[in-house]
């Protein structure tokens, strides 16, 4: 049998790079969250049974308001258009499809995109200054939500120019920040934040998790 | 050297930190708080210039960004900085400095030549009257004058300073930090807005740092210091000194160049030297302040001659008075600060001789001080004249009419060495010019206001044309209430009926009243413009007033060309000091009023602004994003050389050590072409673009887009299709597969992956709402490793046992899911290399281990990794188009001989088809894709080659085309190309030529475009 080895998209940027011992000392640790599932969802907001059928199966609702995201301890859901919604989530993307796709009805669209994303976060003093750095969006004006488990069920996020890619931004703490980049793009957001952060004394850390396989 | 000039107290230096500097090799001191100006004045330096055209002596004459003649060049090597005014350097312990005016030297120059040898007649439009002959001249010419009249010269080397860009967003910017500024930022603050105040000095305070004045009852520089507190102990203000506001664009978006590390010295030691803010905001303060106008006169240039408010700066702000005798001109009240400046300064022997003052009735306050004071005012007078060498020595002052255009008298030599003048103050409406709003003239106070603001913003202080201390400081808390209440802040301020803001809490300060000035802008001679000594108008271009003149009578009336063909206003410093004064010149010349004349456009940036800090760290690996697959850092490892295929990084060949020898590119892509068509090869294609297509109407979605049929594409099953625009040219191709019930998966080209999408999008949103269709871009989700070669099929056997792979049970263009190498994976049995091929699928995280299992798989066939260059020459060995090499946006399906692609019995239209039937698209003789056989079989004609039917025909000759592709082809041992030719399907066998730029010629043969398996079998083995 085959020995299945799975990598983050920044698996192999971090293996060059300092670790961050001391993340209190440190004035911004930038960590790659481990492997998570994500998928695009794609309906009709207007469309109640829609709207239920999702919220059904991830336990959140699915945010039909610009800009914001709805979260559980499993399930975060992002909005990237009026009909078009990331969903990440800590169970297995094929299992989160087929219920998805037992559960929903009419025109829809549910992928897989498990592959293509990564999650960083960015805490410390330097976060805000670094983030002022990189990306036009009044980011100083992203209220703080928390995601995740005890989280706000909704809070905000934006999908913006970062660098020169894109991100989903959202402000879990008033000096952190998340950032959900695509995989092509990620070592270069690495090496932009590495430069950027450089004057905070910016470290990055691999997840606690590690690279580990998707549940 | 001694400080001369500098006095034993006041002013804000400190004594106590004297700063060691050279200024053109000489070693000089001056202290902590000095500007390179003041610090070069102190130590007595007159000259620190030669005029940019008659290479004359220039002194400083401004203390800030208005300074024309002090523009110095900073240390040597990489680090040197070009165009530096010294009103704004900060000196730093070991600074060195350099005049930038003369070339060879400053003290033999060019001009100083020609001034020899044409004398003094130099008039504008000399150099495009004198230099344009003989034509062929001009490049040595612009050469030279470029050299002789530059200012500065730019590093050769890399810079080695890094610099920061930063987004910020607020809701009320302030632009400048004098008192105007202050009270806005403070109200706007005090009300809770987001404020940013920016100024370009080092200090925030602007004309206060130079105050004499009491506000409240205490000192200006005290009132100051609290000020600053307050605005400090605000956490929603934010203070940006050494920031200068550079530019003003469309929707109140400002850019700040903020200099962090040049006050410290030219290495900023791994600290960004400078950051650009990239400011959004609410509403905009201007309180840019005025600057004061020189008045044009004989021999105005020689050092020794500065605005008066200029000599008040380096007499109370740095402790220095740079002279002994003072004569001062003016035509309004608020000069004579500087003269009782001088008065009380306590340097020895330093003397007030006069006060000249144009205008024939003197009643103001401030004369009425002055005269108390002992000095003597001389009224209805004109500075007609300075003289000296090099510096003044003399002034004469002659009787005026009572408008102040025609000498009445005889002229009287008063001995000095310093004249200031005042021809009363320009507003700083330069931002305000930026946003398009037009400057107003107003009579009252003799100046340009800034226009009807077009964007949301409002000027206070003496950039509105406020006089008085006291009103920049009730100006300024207005424009800051107001602010902030537009932003929607209230600050509870009481509202006067007609809706003007009241500001009952202005400071009061200890001024005087001022009388109206004189509008005087040029002190007449005895002599006519033509015939006086040399009258300048712009110091940094050498514009004369005759030469203004001059331009008037030559037909040049309107200011915009008046000023091109003068140059004035054309330096650096944007004309900041002369350009009102050369508008008013040519006004009168032209008997018409300064509004009938009008303004120029002022234009970013305000100042001049260092490139890098305007790249920020968008430069090197950051310049733009580099794109990786999964594998990346296994080709990396590998040696492999890279390609940029759009922002995508791809290996584009695999250099292998031979006998201890670097393959070259050609002997590497020919092992591997070998190893491709005789066993196996792998190719990482994870960049193709890849869109999931969802939906009940996607097949009937895909069928419209691309231009052949895909209705009954069974689920399983894979076609090739090409993508029109409307015009019926290719723009895209690609492999569809159906993967289920209403469930589709689009590749598309590399580059044109996002194109692709958003072309999609395009169509289901705005003019096909009806079809009910979703797309999701999956690109960056798959790795896609393909193995492809006789081989393949064995490779894949030993890691998918899952399916049945056999010929007919997984057939060519058959796609199915599977079990590789233990992870689910989509396979698909398409080819682009026209041999046995299947494309492995699997989510990227799963990407580095399917690529290693492959290979290992793979060992014992010699599985060779290859590059997008091998993939090139296989695939053109086959005829297959790659588009935008093969196409260029002109050619149809039939251009590429593939009208196989194209549906001729769809129920629908599809895009493009109706131009397929227009009468150029289906004339004779389009250029049509062929194959090229080099008669020299291993030539390879250069891609872009033109192809013509006769080579000795004389040019223009007559074109048949162009090759599109060309290489040498391992597999076939000779050269051959793809190439487009006028009607080419039919010319098989006809011999073309090529002739290239070096004058020799290639003849080819031309052939089928498909050099090898014509009949397409190997691929269905």
């Amino acid at each position: 049998m085959f020995e299945v080895i799975t990598e983050t998209p920044l698996h192999s940027f971090l293996q060059g790079t300092a670790q961050a011992t001391d993340p209190t000392r440190d004035g911004l640790v930038i960590q790659e969250l481990g492997l998570s599932s994500y998928l695009n969802l794609r309906g009709d907001p207007i469309d109640e049974s829609f709207l239920a059928s999702v919220e059904a199966v991830l336990g959140v609702p699915v945010p039909t308001k610009p800009n914001s995201f709805c979260s559980s301890a499993e399930n975060s859901v992002f909005w990237m258009g009026p009909n078009e919604w990331l969903v990440r989530s800590s169970e297995d993307a094929s299992s989160v499809e087929k219920k998805l796709r037992d559960q929903l009805t009419g025109h829809f669209s549910v992928v897989d995109v498990s592959g293509g994303y990564t999650t960083l976060t960015l805490a410390g003093e330097g976060a805000l200054w670094v983030m002022k750095k990189s990306c036009v969006y009044d980011v100083e004006t992203i209220a703080v939500a928390a995601i995740g488990a005890n989280a706000n069920r909704e809070g905000k996020s934006v999908q913006t120019v970062f660098a020169k890619a894109g991100a989903i931004i959202s402000r879990p703490g008033s000096h952190e920040f998340q950032l959900t980049i695509r995989r092509s793009f990620s070592d270069y957001i690495a090496r932009w934040l590495e430069d950027a952060s450089a004057e905070f004394g910016g470290r990055f850390r691999t997840s606690d998790a590690g690279n580990e396989q998707p549940r | 050297m001694m400080q001369v000039n500098r006095l034993d107290s006041g002013g804000r230096i400190d004594r106590t930190k004297p700063l060691n500097f050279k200024f053109d090799g000489r070693k000089m001191q001056g202290y902590a708080g000095d500007t390179l100006a003041s610090a070069l004045l102190a130590n007595g330096v007159d000259i620190v210039g030669r005029s940019f055209k008659y290479g004359r002596p220039r002194g400083i004459v401004g203390h800030g960004a208005e300074e024309p003649n002090a523009i110095v060049q900073l240390g040597h090597g990489a680090a040197t900085v070009p165009n530096i005014r010294a009103t704004q350097a900060e000196l730093y312990e070991g600074m060195q400095a350099y005049s930038v005016g003369g070339w060879p030297s400053a003290e033999f120059d060019v001009f100083g030549f020609f001034k020899n040898v044409f004398g003094s007649m130099t008039p504008p439009g000399f150099y495009y009257k004198t230099f344009m002959w003989p034509r062929k001249f001009w490049m040595l010419y612009e050469h030279l004058i470029r050299k002789a009249a530059g200012l500065g010269s730019a590093p050769l080397e890399a810079d080695p300073d890094s610099y920061d860009k930063v987004n910020q967003h607020a809701d009320v910017l302030v632009v400048g930090g004098g008192p105007a500024g202050l009270m806005a930022a403070l109200r706007a603050g005090q009300a809770g807005a987001r404020v940013i105040i920016a100024d370009e000095q080092n200090e925030l305070g602007g004309s206060l740092l130079a105050s004499g004045h009491s506000i409240d009852g205490v000192p200006a520089t005290d009132w100051l210091r609290e000020t600053l507190a307050s605005l400090a102990a605000l956490p929603n203000v934010q203070l940006l000194p050494r920031s200068t506001v550079f530019g003003y664009y469309d929707h109140n978006f400002l850019a700040i160049a903020e200099r962090r590390t040049d006050h410290r010295g030219l290495s900023a030691n791994g600290e960004a030297r400078q950051c650009v803010h990239r400011v959004r905001v609410g509403r905009v303060v201007l309180a840019t302040g005025a600057i004061e106008r020189p008045l044009v006169f004989a021999n105005n240039d020689l050092p020794g001659v500065m605005q008066a408010s200029t000599l008040s700066t380096y007499l109370n702000r740095y402790g220095v008075t740079p002279g002994r005798k003072l004569v001062l001109v003016t035509c309004n009240d608020h000069a004579y600060k500087a003269a009782i400046d001088w008065h009380q300064s306590g340097k020895r022997a330093a003397a007030v001789v006069a006060i000249v003052d144009l205008r024939h009735t003197v009643s103001g306050e401030l004369p009425k001080q002055a005269r108390e004071l002992g000095i003597r005012v001389i009224e209805g007078s004109g500075l007609i004249e300075a003289q000296g060498r090099k510096r003044v020595s003399s002034a004469l002052v002659a009787p005026l009419s009572v408008e102040g255009d025609k000498v009445t008298g005889k002229a009287t030599r008063l001995f000095c060495d310093v004249i200031a003048c005042s021809g009363g103050w320009s507003p700083v409406i330069h931002l305000s010019s930026h946003t398009g709003a037009k400057p107003v003239w107003n009579d009252e106070i003799v100046a340009f206001l800034p226009g009807a603001s077009v964007q949301k913003e409002q000027s206070a202080g003496a950039a509105a044309g406020a006089r008085l201390l006291s009103e920049c400081l009730v100006q300024g808390a207005q424009a800051g209430i107001e602010a902030a209440t537009l932003c929607g802040f209230d600050l509870g301020s009481d509202v006067d009926s007609d809706g003007t803001i009241v500001e009952s809490n202005a400071p009061a300060t200890d001024e005087v009243s001022e009388t109206r000035q004189q509008a005087l802008f040029m002190v007449p001679h005895h002599k006519p413009k033509s015939r006086a000594p040399k009258q300048f108008v712009d110091f940094q271009l050498d514009v004369t007033a005759a030469s203004i003149q001059l331009a008037a009578r030559e037909g040049y009336e309107s200011v915009e060309h008046a000023k091109r063909y003068t140059a004035m206003g054309f330096g650096t410093d944007q004309g900041k000091l002369g350009n009102i004064n050369g508008m008013a010149i040519l006004a009168a010349e032209l008997n018409q009023s300064i509004p009938q004349t009008g303004t120029t456009i002022f234009r970013p940036s305000y100042t001049p602004t260092t490139f890098g800090a305007i790249a920020g760290r968008d430069v090197k690996d950051l310049f733009d994003p580099e794109r990786y697959t999964a594998v990346q850092a296994w080709h990396v490892d590998q040696g492999a050389v890279f390609e940029d295929v759009g922002q995508w990084k791809r290996p584009r060949y695999f250099p292998q050590d031979v006998l201890g020898k670097r393959e070259s590119m050609d002997e590497a892509v020919a092992r591997e072409c070998l190893a491709v068509r005789n066993s196996v090869g792998l190719l990482d294609a994870s960049t193709l673009g890849k869109i999931d297509i969802q939906g009940p109407d996607a097949a009937e979605f895909i069928n419209r887009i691309y231009s052949n049929a895909y209705m009954k594409l069974a689920i399983g099953k894979c076609r090739y299709g090409l993508m029109l625009h409307e015009d019926g040219m290719i723009f895209d191709d690609g492999v569809t597969a159906h993967l289920g019930e209403d469930h589709y998966l689009m590749f598309t080209t590399t580059g044109g992956a996002a194109g692709v999408l958003a072309w999609l999008e395009l169509w289901a949103q705005t003019e096909w709402p009806e079809l009910r269709v979703f797309f999701t871009s999956v690109t960056d989700h798959w790795t896609t490793a393909t193995v492809t070669g006789p081989n393949a099929r064995k490779v894949i056997e030993k890691v998918c046992t899952d399916i049945d792979l056999s010929r007919d049970a997984f057939q060519f263009m058959d796609w199915r899911d599977a079990n590789v190498a233990g992870v689910q994976a989509r396979i698909f049995r398409i080819s682009f290399t026209g041999e046995l091929t299947y494309e492995v699928n699997v989510p990227a995280h799963y990407g580095r281990h399917i690529w290693e299992q492959l290979l290992a798989a793979g060992e014992e066939f010699d599985i060779t990794p290859y590059g997008t260059e091998t993939m090139h020459v296989l695939r053109a060995e086959k005829g297959f188009i790659i588009v935008g090499q093969d196409t260029d946006g002109s050619m149809t399906p039939g251009d590429m001989n593939m009208d196989w692609v194209v549906g001729k019995n769809k129920h629908f239209s599809f895009l493009g088809e109706r131009s397929l039937a227009r009468s150029d698209t289906t004339r004779s003789m389009r250029k049509q894709l062929v194959g090229l056989k080099p008669l020299q079989c291993d030539t390879v004609i250069p891609e872009g080659a033109q192809i013509v039917n006769d080579p000795t025909e004389a040019i223009p000759m007559k074109m048949q085309g162009h090759v599109t592709s060309s290489y040498f082809s391992a597999n076939l041992g000779y050269s051959f190309a793809l190439a487009v030719v006028k009607g080419g399907l039919s010319r098989m066998g006809e011999t073309v030529y090529c002739p290239l730029a070096d004058g020799s010629t290639i003849a080819a043969e031309i052939v089928s475009s498909v050099f090898i398996d014509a009949a397409g079998d190997r691929q269905n083995v």
